[in-house]
C-alpha cells in the first residue's frame, strides 16, 4: 500500500495511455414515445492516479454514464454504441487467461487500415474495437517474447457479465450517493467489506454457498483474512475502533462513517478506477469536507483514478484535476479544473458558474440558466443546449457540434468558439 | 446515538468545545501558553488541537457489544413473557416428543379397559407376569383401550415430524420460487405466479389429497411431500412481494456493483432481509401442517392407521363423541395448545430477527 507513482506505459499513440478511454458511448432507454438518449457519444479519458470530474445539473445523464462504464444499465435501458476501454496489462494478462476466446489481437498496421477507412475515429480503443468479432472483448496491443500479453485493454462495454462480475468491485468500483441505503442493513459492516475481499482475491476463503453457511454457523468468518482486511480498511478510512465497530450492523453508523465504510468497501480489493457517484450529495458539509479529502488521500495510498460525478462546482473545483462537464447526455466541455473555472468556454458551463451562489458576494445576483433540461427523447436539434443558449444561432440546431481547442487542453464542443476562422 | 456520534469523531467534539470553556485545574488561563494567530479567520488557536480534549473530559469507548441472532433472541423472549411461554411449550413438545418411550407411561400398543374415562383405573394383568396390577389413566383410554395420555405423546412425534418436514419442504421450495420470480420478473415471474395463482385456488387439504392420490400409497413422506407442496404458495407469495421491494434498494445495485451474481445477492443480499416475515409465516404453517396431518389422517389419507397420530385419535374418537367425549377431546386441545405456542413464539421471534428495532429499543 505504499505511495507508489503510477507506473508509466509503453508510449504508443503520442501521450500516456490513459487508464479509462470511452469513446462515443451510446446508452439509450426505449420508451413509448421513442428512444431516450441518455448518454449519447460520450467521450472520455481518466489518466491513471487522476480524479477527474464529471459535472452536470440532474438528468444530463452522469449516473447513466456511471452505470454504463460498469456494465449495470438497468433493463431497458441498453448501451448500444461505443467503447469502454479499461487498459492495464495485469487485467489485459488475466482476462486473456480466463477467457481465451474473447482475444483479438491488433497490430498497429489494422489500426492505422481503420484510420484511414474513418477519419472521425480519434482514439486507438475506438479504432481496435471496430476490429472486435463477435464475443470477442479483450484487445491485445502487444506481447511479450513469450507471447504472453503484454499492453491492450478490456472492452468492458463488451464483456459478458462472467467477466463483469470480475471487473467490478475488483477492478472498477462504486460508491453510491445515499450512504444510508447503501450497504446492506442485515449484515455488519466488517462482513460486507470481508465478502468483497472474499470474492476478488485469493484469500483462501471459499465463497460458495456451502461454505458461507459453515462460516455463519461454526462463526469463523473473523478468523480469516478477509475479516482482517475488513478491519485494515475501516482503519484506513480512520473509522475508530475499527475492529469493534466492525461488528456493527450499518444502521449503528452515522451517515459520514457509513460513507467512509462504502469508501472502504469500494476500494478493498484495490481496484483501478473508483466511480463516485454525488459521494457527498446527502451529507452535511463538514463531512463533505472530510470524505474529500480521505478520497484524495486514498486515491494516493491505493494507487487509484476517480471519477467524481457531482452537480456541485465547488466539490470539483477542490478536488479534481480535470472536468468534463455533461449537458443532456452529451459532453460539452473538458478543461484542467483550473483552467475551467478561471476561463468557462462553453455558454452551459458559463451558464452553470453563474447560477452557482457565492458565499464571498452574498449580493451577487445568481443567473439561472433559462428554461428547462430537455426531454431526452429523439432531441431532434443538433447542439442540445441550442434552446437554452444564449447565443445560438440557426445553424447550433442544424450542425454537430464539434468540440474546439480553447485553451491549453481545454476543449468545447460549440460551434461559436474556437479559433476565429471556425468560429460561427 | 448522538453521544456515540460525537465519541465517534474526536475532532468534532474537540472544536465543539469552546477554548475558555472550563477553568483549568492548576488555576492557569487557556491563554497562557500563548495562542497562536490562526490565519483563516483571525482566530487564536487554542491550547488544544483537533482531536484532542482535556483529560477530564475523555470518555470511554461506548461501542456496544454485538448481538449475535441467538442473543437477541433470547433478550426478546426475556421481554415477552408470551412468547416465552410459547418457547417453552414448544420445546416441552419437541422434548416429549423425542423421548416419547421414556416419559410415556406405557407403551403405545399396550390395551387396557376399553374408554376409561380420564383419571379412572385399570385393573388387570396387564405386564402379564400373573399379578393384577392397578393402571391410572390420567386422560383416560381410547375405543381399542390404549391409554390416551401415551398415545397423544407417541402422536406427539409424528406431528411434530410432519410439522417441521412439511415447513422445510414448502419453505424451501416456496422461497426459492419465490425470490426467483420477484429477481427475475418479465415472464419467468408471469409463470411462476400464475402457478402459484392455481395452487392458491384450492384449499390445502384438497390438494393434498389430490397429491396423495397422484403418488399413491400411505406415509410419512407422502404425507410431508403432499402437504408441503400445498403449503409452497404462502411462501412463494410473502418472499416475492419482499424481493420485488428490496429489489430497488441502492444496496442491491451496489451489491451488484462489487461484483456479485445474482445467485448471490438474491440468497445472500435478499433473502436476511425477507427472513422476519417467512419466520413468522413459518410458525404459523407449523400448526397449520399438524391440522392438516390430523386432517389426512382424519380422512385414512395420511400415515399407517395403526400409527399413533393426533388426527387418527381424533377420527377414532369421533364415533364415540357422545359416549366417551375425550377420545376426541383431549387429542383437539393438544393440537390446540401446540398450535397456540407456536403462534406466540413466532410473534416473538419477528421481532428479534427485525434487527433495526430491536437494536434501537
Amino acid at each position: 500500500m505504499a505511495t507508489e507513482p503510477p507506473v508509466e506505459r509503453p508510449n504508443r499513440a503520442g501521450g500516456r495511455d490513459p487508464l479509462l478511454e470511452v469513446g462515443g458511448l451510446q446508452t439509450q432507454f426505449p420508451v413509448e414515445r421513442g428512444t431516450v438518449e441518455a448518454v449519447a457519444t460520450a467521450d472520455l479519458s481518466i489518466e491513471p492516479g487522476e480524479i477527474v470530474g464529471l459535472v452536470g445539473e440532474s438528468g444530463s445523464g452522469k449516473s447513466v454514464l456511471a452505470q454504463s462504464l460498469m456494465g449495470m444499465v438497468e433493463a431497458p435501458g441498453e448501451v448500444v454504441g461505443g467503447v469502454v476501454a479499461l487498459r492495464d496489462s495485469d487485467l489485459v494478462r488475466e482476462f486473456a487467461a480466463a477467457f481465451p476466446d474473447a482475444v483479438t489481437d491488433v497490430s498497429e498496421e489494422d489500426l492505422a487500415l481503420v484510420r484511414a477507412d474513418e477519419p472521425a475515429i480519434t482514439s486507438d480503443a475506438e479504432a481496435a474495437a471496430t476490429l472486435a468479432g463477435p464475443g470477442e472483448f479483450v484487445f491485445v496491443e502487444s506481447r511479450d517474447a513469450d507471447g504472453d500479453p503484454e499492453a491492450g485493454f478490456v472492452d468492458v462495454r463488451r464483456a459478458p457479465e462472467a467477466a463483469l462480475q470480475r471487473l467490478r468491485g475488483g477492478r472498477i468500483s462504486m460508491v453510491f450517493q445515499d450512504p444510508m441505503n447503501s450497504m446492506n442493513p442485515t449484515l455488519t459492516v466488517g462482513e460486507q467489506i470481508a465478502e468483497t475481499v472474499r470474492l476478488h482475491q485469493d484469500v483462501g476463503e471459499s465463497v460458495s454457498l456451502p461454505a458461507e453457511l459453515k462460516r455463519k454457523i461454526v462463526g469463523a468468518a473473523k478468523n480469516g483474512e478477509a475479516w482482517r482486511r475488513a478491519i485494515e480498511m475501516l482503519e484506513a478510512v480512520e473509522i475508530p475502533e475499527a475492529e469493534a465497530r466492525a461488528d456493527d450492523f450499518p444502521h449503528e453508523f452515522s451517515g459520514g462513517m457509513r460513507q467512509r465504510a462504502m469508501i472502504a468497501m469500494a476500494l478493498s480489493c484495490e481496484p483501478d478506477l473508483l466511480i463516485a457517484d454525488e459521494p457527498t450529495t446527502a451529507l452535511d458539509v463538514t463531512i463533505q469536507a472530510q470524505i474529500l479529502d480521505e478520497l484524495t488521500a486514498l486515491k494516493d495510498a491505493f494507487d487509484t483514478s476517480i471519477l467524481l460525478i457531482t452537480h456541485d462546482l465547488a466539490v470539483v473545483a477542490e478536488t479534481c484535476d480535470r472536468v468534463n462537464v455533461m449537458y443532456a447526455g452529451e459532453i460539452v466541455e473538458r478543461a484542467p479544473a483550473d483552467e475551467l473555472f478561471a476561463n468557462p468556454q462553453h455558454p452551459y458551463t458559463q451558464g452553470l458558474i453563474a447560477s452557482t451562489p457565492r458565499v464571498s458576494n452574498p449580493d451577487d445576483e445568481i443567473e439561472p440558466i433559462q428554461g428547462n433540461v430537455p426531454d431526452l427523447i429523439d432531441v431532434p436539434y443538433a447542439c442540445h443546449f441550442a434552446p437554452r443558449c444564449p447565443e445560438s444561432e440557426r445553424e447550433c440546431f442544424e450542425r454537430e457540434p464539434d468540440f474546439r481547442e480553447v485553451g491549453e487542453s481545454h476543449e468545447a464542443a460549440c460551434l461559436r468558439r474556437g479559433p476565429p476562422g471556425d468560429r460561427l | 446515538m448522538t453521544e456515540r456520534d460525537a465519541d465517534a469523531r474526536p475532532e468534532a467534539d474537540a472544536s465543539a468545545q469552546p477554548t475558555d470553556h472550563p477553568p483549568r485545574a492548576d488555576g492557569g488561563t487557556e491563554t497562557s501558553d500563548g495562542g497562536v494567530a490562526d490565519t483563516t479567520f483571525g482566530t487564536r488557536r487554542g491550547e488544544f488541537g483537533v482531536g484532542e480534549v482535556p483529560p477530564e473530559y475523555e470518555t470511554e469507548s461506548t461501542v456496544e457489544e454485538h448481538r449475535s441472532t441467538l442473543e437477541r433472541i433470547v433478550r426478546t423472549l426475556r421481554r415477552d413473557r408470551l412468547a416465552l411461554a410459547g418457547a417453552i411449550f414448544v420445546l416441552l413438545f419437541v422434548v416429549v416428543a423425542v423421548f416419547a418411550p421414556y416419559v410415556a407411561p406405557h407403551g403405545p400398543e399396550e390395551t387396557f379397559g376399553l374408554m376409561k374415562p380420564p383419571l379412572s383405573e385399570s385393573v388387570g394383568d396387564f405386564d402379564g407376569d400373573g399379578q393384577t396390577e392397578t393402571v391410572t389413566h390420567y386422560l383416560g383410554t381410547d375405543s381399542f383401550g390404549h391409554d390416551l395420555l401415551t398415545r397423544i405423546i407417541y402422536g406427539a412425534r409424528v406431528s411434530l415430524l410432519v410439522a417441521l418436514a412439511t415447513v422445510g419442504v414448502a419453505f424451501s421450495i416456496g422461497t426459492t420460487l419465490g425470490i426467483v420470480a420477484g429477481y427475475y420478473g418479465g415472464w419467468i415471474d408471469s409463470v411462476i405466479m400464475r402457478y402459484v395463482d392455481f395452487q392458491w385456488a384450492f384449499p390445502e387439504i384438497i390438494l393434498g389429497v389430490g397429491i396423495i392420490a397422484v403418488m399413491g400409497g400411505l406415509g410419512v413422506v407422502n404425507v410431508v411431500l403432499a402437504i408441503g407442496i400445498a403449503f409452497i404458495d404462502d411462501f412463494a407469495r410473502i418472499i416475492r412481494g419482499e424481493v420485488l421491494s428490496i429489489r430497488e434498494e441502492e444496496y442491491i445495485t451496489a451489491a451488484r456493483a462489487v461484483g456479485m451474481g445474482d445467485l448471490r445477492i438474491m440468497f445472500k443480499e435478499m433473502v436476511p432481509n425477507a427472513i422476519a416475515p417467512l419466520i413468522v409465516q413459518a410458525t404459523l404453517m407449523i400448526p397449520l401442517a399438524i391440522l392438516a396431518e390430523a386432517g389426512l389422517s382424519f380422512l385414512g389419507l395420511g400415515v399407517k392407521p395403526t400409527t399413533p397420530t393426533w388426527g387418527l385419535l381424533i377420527s377414532d374418537g369421533r364415533q364415540f363423541i357422545s359416549r366417551a367425549p375425550w377420545i376426541s377431546v383431549i387429542p383437539g386441545l393438544a393440537i390446540m395448545l401446540v398450535v397456540l405456542a407456536f403462534n406466540t413464539l413466532g410473534d416473538g421471534l419477528r421481532d428479534a430477527f427485525d434487527i433495526s428495532q430491536s437494536e434501537v429499543e
